[in-house]
């Protein structure tokens, strides 16, 4: 039992560390342009796709592939920020607006890539063999996924504190009106969060590619997971949405052990509506003035 | 009269369609097909387009509507046209819980909360193979009635019948709700919930009935689809379904009732299979989407200028109406000891305050120094950190706001809120108070149409008596900042107030504006209301007001009659102006 | 320094400023002075460009039109705004170093700990936690850490104690000697005719009066209106 436990712990570790990544996109999104961006799964899954793609029909080694993944992810983002958010968002209703622009271009991109790709799953090989633990075995590309996630929430950590443009985009995500007015170029700092997030979303596609097999309803998937994370965790907080995801994935795999699949993850999408009843900000979430 | 003769040709095309379909089974299909999603359409655009919250996962109402009756049918026995009516309850309960679940914390929740209970329902009819069947769904028979082929109907002509009836009957019903009080309701907490509130309008309980409403038409849709599909596969859980709703609400118009029938008709018209997901048509839908949202966000029905967002205008009748508008000053209002803290600062800080029946009482003070968090705070807009507010012997503390304005207690906003796409005159009559219900608003009954009356010539005296009655029929979104201005306290009136909090009224008013509203304010004392005044415009506050309170940095500095108010040398120093003295200019240097 | 002419600025179907002209000479402090509502802050925003403004701004040789705020912060302009706005969950150094893209910052900082010792006292607090007199002085700290031009100052004294209004009054005085010129705008008449030189008075929108401070001060129509008397 405790092997399992132990065997568990690790899985649900490298793909609560998916779910960290996605949800951080999406929280820091939120924060800085205070909209939903609902394409933000389909990034992910079009970054899976590349990677997916560089891999089989370029061949290329595994550094390059999660290199194609960030680049995708990040052309994609800085697309549908032209496409759906660009104008739109000064609207008076703009940040419904643009749940409806994105939830179209989340719609168009599942279904190019399911007309174009077809349904069957697609898989890469990613960093090869496992190590193992005493009883517990964990796959190399699991332990790389945890690594490098590990590395990229250090990195964001640092830049946002001590850079400048970190520092300007937690100015801007604490209020828009006083970024601009000291001089901040806020639409610069916008598609410049964006895009990041793009990167993310692409990265982590390519990072878990190799685990979870590629198919065109993984965005899907992961935005219902990262919604719940990003609910739980508080809206715009970053360090709920890193902690929350984490702990989604770890849940998710010890629930899994106790009952089927569908309804470990029917059970997990409760905790959402759960939380909006008990503590409507979040875990993490402060009411703000 | 024009309304009835549409309503009696729309039930004529009811029996007439399906009998010149008789030949014509493929066609009276998409017909069924279009009259679903017009169903469809029309329930998320009622939370989309009168209530203003995007739904992600309305397929979570309407499969649960298809669950319902296939369950019913198949392990009951229980007979189709029975379930169809059944069908819907489960899914109005389930939108009641959502919205109440969600709508606390605001629109983008809402979406995400409909998208997961969809995605919930979607995992357990699909894994719950003990009672769903999982994947294969439940098979159901046709339901053929003896009682209508004993007429020589075949079934797709009556089901078309029954689908036609149903939908003319869910279109009138919404437009009785949505032309009545309720749905004035929905528009004007789609403006703005906090206008809402202020108003006396209970914004949960009304966004949870819209929900609610809104589940119900999804769920009747999903049963309504059964005959046609002839078995209820997980599917109808899919975000597919959501999606083709929103489209149809968006695509067709939000905030009309024709809308989602275009946008319905469009779709089952457009080539299509019975499969829900057909990946190549969906591609060209989201693109669609994304110009319409973009380009067009009124949707198609703007193309038909007649049958766009409507307001309701004065009728003769109320307009000849001779109502005197008159007010019940409220109990005695008695502020102890009112204190408010944001995050360390003290905003508010020990403010005693009262106002006895029928007095005008100002509160004045330096810019910042906590009047309008006072007013939020006696208001309900606000939880006082400490300190009571008593009216009368009854507790206000935690009550909701619009509670409080139920009790009489009203208040206007600095920022001036008026609905700004509706007439001068619905924004008033959505502020009277009513007790019609949805049942009431839909039967209107001999009683309704004279307090639908009653409530009309109120409305209209409280424009005459404010001053604004010439722009009646105006959009309050035209008007010069100052008619806005009055319009906002012509709303606060309308709302039977005994104790009117005004925030500052003059603000931005030019003289002459100024002073209509102090002849006004001056009429309103003489009524015997109970007024609140804060205004910076202190000659108004002196002539009008009969006590004064002052506060500063959140505290009470001083109170009492104008004259002695203005005589107190603290007050001078803090509040008219400090008298500095030359040496600490002279120390900048 | 700032030439501002028939300014107009419109929010939907309301008008809130109408044709102003007015002008900001070097190294002086200009007062705009209103109630509620007449359009101050309105005419800061449309000079900072977070207000969409008819008519011509000009800074020095620089024509301000068409420019986005950022641009216009980099032109010399800065803004302390009404109701202080300050980063609330950022520290002080944080919110002086947002304000200062570009510049030699450290330098900029100690400068400015220099002219506002309790700000230097409290570097490493979050500004959200510290009083409203604080949050002023940050406020106007981080506009000059763009070491502007024109510095605009909307209602820099609202909900402050006497002592720390004449602090900043001491403040603006300072300011000025240093070259820096300054537009105010203010509700506290009194306040704004003691520190500006000259002052416009709007009412909706429009202008109403305009002239030298001790002129305007003496007007019995302005005593009347304006200062409570």
């Amino acid at each position: 039992m405790l092997d399992l436990f132990l065997q568990q712990s690790m899985n649900g570790f490298a793909q609560g560390m998916s779910y960290a990544l996605i949800a951080l996109g999406l929280t820091m999104v939120f924060g800085v342009l205070h909209i939903i961006n609902f394409a933000h799964g389909e990034v992910y899954m079009v970054g899976a796709l590349g990677a997916v793609l560089a891999a089989t029909y370029l061949g290329a080694p595994y550094f390059v592939v999660l290199g194609v993944g960030i680049v995708v992810g990040m052309a994609l983002a800085w697309l549908i920020a032209l496409a759906g958010i660009g104008k739109v968002l000064d609207r008076k209703d703009g940040s419904s607006t643009v749940l409806l622009t994105t939830f179209a271009i989340s719609i168009i991109l599942y279904e190019a890539v399911v007309t174009f790709f077809g349904p069957t799953p697609l898989r890469i090989e990613g960093i090869p063999g496992r190590s193992e633990f005493g009883q517990t075995v964990v796959t190399n590309q699991r332990l790389f996924v945890i690594a490098v996630g590990l590395f990229v929430l250090a990195g964001i950590e640092f830049v946002l504190r001590r850079s400048d443009i970190g520092r300007q985009i937690r100015a801007l995500a604490s209020s828009a009106f006083a970024a601009q007015v000291v001089g901040i170029n806020v639409e610069r700092i916008r598609v410049v969060t964006f895009v990041a997030a793009g990167a993310l979303a692409g990265l982590t596609g390519a990072l878990m590619v190799p685990i979870t097999l590629f198919s065109p309803t993984i965005g899907h998937s992961i935005i219902i997971n990262a919604f719940v994370v990003v609910v739980i965790g508080g809206m715009g907080s970053a360090a709920g949405a890193v902690v929350c995801g984490i702990a989604l994935g770890l849940l998710e795999a010890y629930v899994a052990i106790f009952m089927p699949q569908q309804f470990a993850s029917a059970l997990i999408y409760a905790l959402l509506l759960v939380t909006l009843l008990i503590r409507p900000k979040g875990l993490f979430g402060r009411a703000r003035a | 009269m024009k309304n009835w003769a549409l309503l009696l040709a729309a039930l004529v095309a009811c029996i007439a369609l399906p009998l010149v379909m008789g030949s014509f089974q493929y066609y009276s299909g998409i017909l069924v097909y279009a009259v679903v999603l017009a169903l469809l359409g029309l329930s998320v655009n009622l939370t989309v387009g009168y209530l203003g919250y995007i739904s992600f996962g309305h397929a979570a109402f309407f499969g649960l509507g298809a669950y319902t009756a296939a369950l019913l049918i198949s392990n009951f026995g229980v007979n189709f046209w029975v379930a169809l009516l059944i069908a819907p309850i489960p899914a109005a309960l389930l939108g009641g819980i959502v919205g109440f679940v969600s709508l606390r914390v605001g629109g983008s929740y809402f979406a995400i909360a409909t998208l997961t209970v969809g995605e919930i329902l979607h995992l357990v009819a699909g894994a719950w193979m003990d009672v769903t069947k999982g994947p294969l769904g439940i098979v159901v028979p046709r339901p053929r009635l003896p009682f209508m082929e004993g007429l020589g109907l075949v079934f797709h002509q009556y089901y078309l019948m029954i689908a036609l009836a149903l939908l003319v009957l869910v279109v009138f019903t919404l437009y009785r709700i949505l032309t009545g009080p309720v749905g004035r309701s929905w528009k004007v907490i789609r403006e703005s919930a906090a206008l809402g509130e202020s108003m006396g309008i209970p914004t949960l309980r009304y966004r949870v009935y819209n929900v609610a409403l809104s589940g119900a038409i999804a769920g009747l849709a999903g049963a309504l689809l059964i005959p046609r599909s002839a078995v209820v596969v997980p599917e109808v859980f899919s975000s597919g379904i959501s999606a083709t709703g929103l489209l149809i609400a968006i695509l067709g118009g939000k905030g009309t009732l024709v809308g989602p029938l275009l946008g319905g008709a469009v779709f089952a018209a457009l080539p299509e299979s019975l499969r829900f997901i057909d990946e190549f048509r969906m591609v060209i839908f989201g693109v669609i989407l994304l110009i319409v949202v973009r380009a067009r966000p009124s949707g198609l029905v703007s193309l038909i200028p007649s049958f766009g967002r409507k307001s309701k205008t004065l009728s003769a009748k109320a307009s000849k109406a001779t109502v005197e508008p008159h007010f019940e000053p409220a109990p005695p209002l008695q502020v102890r000891d009112l204190g408010k803290t944001f995050g360390g600062l003290r905003a508010v800080d020990g403010v005693n305050l009262e106002v006895r029946s029928g007095e005008v009482v100002g509160l004045i003070g330096p810019n910042g120094a906590g009047k309008t968090t006072c007013l939020s705070l006696i208001s309900g807009f606000e939880r006082p950190s400490r300190g009571e507010v008593m009216l009368g012997d009854r507790n206000l503390v935690g009550l909701p706001s619009s509670k409080l304005a139920q009790l009489g207690v009203v208040r206007t906003f600095q920022q001036t809120a008026v609905c700004a796409e509706m007439t001068v005159f619905e924004n008033v009559l959505a502020a009277v108070p009513h007790k019609e219900t949805m049942l009431s608003s839909v039967l209107r009954g001999p009683g309704y149409v004279r307090r639908a009356q009653a409530r009309e010539a109120e409305a209209y005296a409280i424009l005459a008596m404010v001053g604004i009655e010439s722009a009646v029929n105006q959009i309050a979104g035209s008007l010069p900042y100052g008619d806005q201005k009055m319009l906002s306290v012509a709303v606060a009136l309308a709302t039977r107030p005994g104790l009117l909090m005004l925030d500052e009224p003059a603000a931005g008013l030019n003289h002459t504006e100024a002073g209509r509203l102090s002849k006004l304010l001056g009429r309103l004392r003489d009524s015997g209301l109970s007024v609140l005044l804060i205004d910076h415009n202190l000659k108004l506050m002196m002539s009008i007001c009969d006590r004064i309170y002052v506060i500063e940095r959140g505290s009470p500095l001083a109170d009492g009659a104008p004259a002695e108010v203005r005589a107190n040398p603290k007050v001078i120093e803090a509040y008219l102006g400090t008298s500095r003295k030359e040496e600490t200019i002279n120390a900048a240097g | 320094m700032l030439q501002v002419e028939r300014l107009g600025i419109r929010y939907g179907a309301v008008e809130a400023v109408d044709n102003l002209t007015f002008h900001v000479p070097d190294s002086t402090c200009v007062a705009l002075i209103g109630s509620n509502g007449a359009g101050k802050s309105s005419v800061l925003k449309g000079i900072m460009g977070l207000a969409s403004a008819t008519g011509s701004i000009r800074l020095g040789n620089t024509d301000l039109g068409g420019l986005k705020s950022h641009q216009r912060v980099s032109a010399g302009i800065a803004l302390s705004p009404e109701g202080r706005h300050v980063f609330a969950d950022m520290s002080v150094k944080e919110n002086l170093l947002v304000g200062a893209a570009g510049h030699d910052r450290e330098a900029l900082v100690t400068e400015m700990f220099g002219l506002f010792p309790r700000l230097g006292e409290r570097e490493k607090q979050i500004a959200g936690s510290m009083s409203g007199g604080e949050q002023q002085m940050l406020a106007i700290a981080r506009a000059l850490m763009s070491k502007p031009k024109l510095l605009m100052l909307d209602e820099p004294t609202m909900g402050l104690a006497p002592i720390i209004v004449d602090q900043v009054i001491v403040l603006i005085n300072v300011l000025k000697k240093r070259g820096l010129s300054i537009l105010l705008a203010e509700q506290n008449a009194e306040m704004a005719l003691e520190v500006a030189e000259h002052a416009y008075v709007l009412e909706t929108g429009r202008l109403k009066r305009e002239g030298a401070s001790a002129d305007l001060a003496r007007d019995p129509a302005i005593q009347e209106d304006y200062l409570g008397l």
